[in-house]
């Protein structure tokens, strides 16, 4: 018994929802990949693939021979990444179906998972931690506008005369004539 | 009887000291604050990073406190002259060169004891006020401040 059941993707009546990688795929190619994921098909390794080459409108007696090739060809496999996504997401409703039932039935044997599952995620598990930095460095302030103007105003309070300037400001002119 | 960082004994020391000599009209630790704060613009005029000018400053700003050391106390007193730092440097080597306390667990400083002990002393203090007017004037205002009522919270 399947654990979930998915909408049939129609696509020529979806073709808005399917991505640039599917769209770039010829007909019969797209049918393909829709057909891996399409609900009566049966799982990976028991005719899969020959499934989908027929759902595509692929005939003949070497169908597996076609239907691996088409399979394993990079743009398939990368139009199949890109609809397993869309997939996935047709799929969360009837996963939170799935979970929403498990957790009201007190019966059920996975209604404890279910539910450790639900407050994992409303009631996540806090834990604090506390920090203590400790810097031992010698001050480095770099020169800065507001560092000289507070600079100057703590040598006003203190009563001290214009200060030198800090050597981070210190420049020297270099003659670069050839002696 | 010491405390953990062994300022008692040279208090005890110094006061005995300067039990036999003239009032100046200052608490010990106001005495070494007075010559520390002369060090520190002696050595504020010298060049350094614009990060450790800004430390000291602050430092000295930070002596401001109550009557016990005023604003108008900071700004009267003038840099240390070469000679002052000199006797500085042989105040100094009074410290043995462990004499180190924890101001903070794994944080050690240089305690001074000995020579902190010698700055409370009038008699040395004496020798720095004659050739800084500006501590001289640091004291007048001292006094003149603990003359007067204590202002309004």
């Amino acid at each position: 018994m399947r654990k979930f059941t998915t909408t049939p993707f129609n696509q020529n009546e979806n073709v808005e929802q399917l991505g640039p990688k599917m769209m770039a795929l010829s007909e019969k190619h797209r049918s393909f990949v829709v057909a891996l994921f399409d609900e009566a098909a049966p799982a990976h390794g028991a005719g899969l693939l020959n499934f989908a080459a027929r759902k595509a409108g692929y005939l003949g007696k070497a169908i597996s021979v076609t239907a691996s090739r088409i399979a394993y060809r990079p743009d398939v496999q990368a139009a199949i990444k890109e609809f397993s996504h869309l997939a996935v997401r047709a799929i969360s409703p009837d996963a939170i179906r799935a979970v929403r039932n498990a957790l009201l039935d007190p019966g059920h044997k996975d209604n404890i998972r279910a539910a450790s599952l639900v407050l994992e995620r409303v009631l996540p598990v806090e834990t604090m931690h506390t920090v203590r930095v400790e810097d031992h460095r010698p001050p480095t302030v770099e020169a800065t506008e507001a560092v000289l103007r507070r600079i100057a105003e703590l040598a006003a309070q203190a009563g001290l005369p214009a200060l030198p300037a800090p050597i981070d400001a210190d420049f020297k002119v270099v003659d670069d004539k050839p002696s | 009887m010491t405390d953990e960082r062994g300022y008692s004994d040279v208090i005890r020391l110094a006061v005995d000291a300067n039990r036999n000599l003239p009032d100046d009209g200052l608490h010990e630790f106001t005495r070494i604050e007075i010559v520390l704060v002369a060090m520190t613009k002696r050595l504020l005029l010298g060049k350094m990073k614009a990060g450790e000018r800004l430390y000291y400053l602050r430092e000295l700003n930070d002596r401001v406190f109550d009557r016990q050391f005023t604003p108008e106390m900071l700004q009267a007193i003038e840099p240390a002259c070469p000679t002052q730092m000199q006797m500085f440097d042989e105040l100094w080597k009074l410290d043995p060169p462990d004499d180190f306390y924890e101001i903070e667990p794994g944080r050690p400083v240089r305690a001074h004891r000995y020579s902190f002990g010698m700055l409370m002393r009038k008699d040395v203090f004496s020798h720095f006020a004659g050739l800084n007017p500006g501590i001289r004037a640091a004291i007048a205002i001292y006094k003149n401040g603990w003359s007067q009522p204590a202002a309004e919270a």
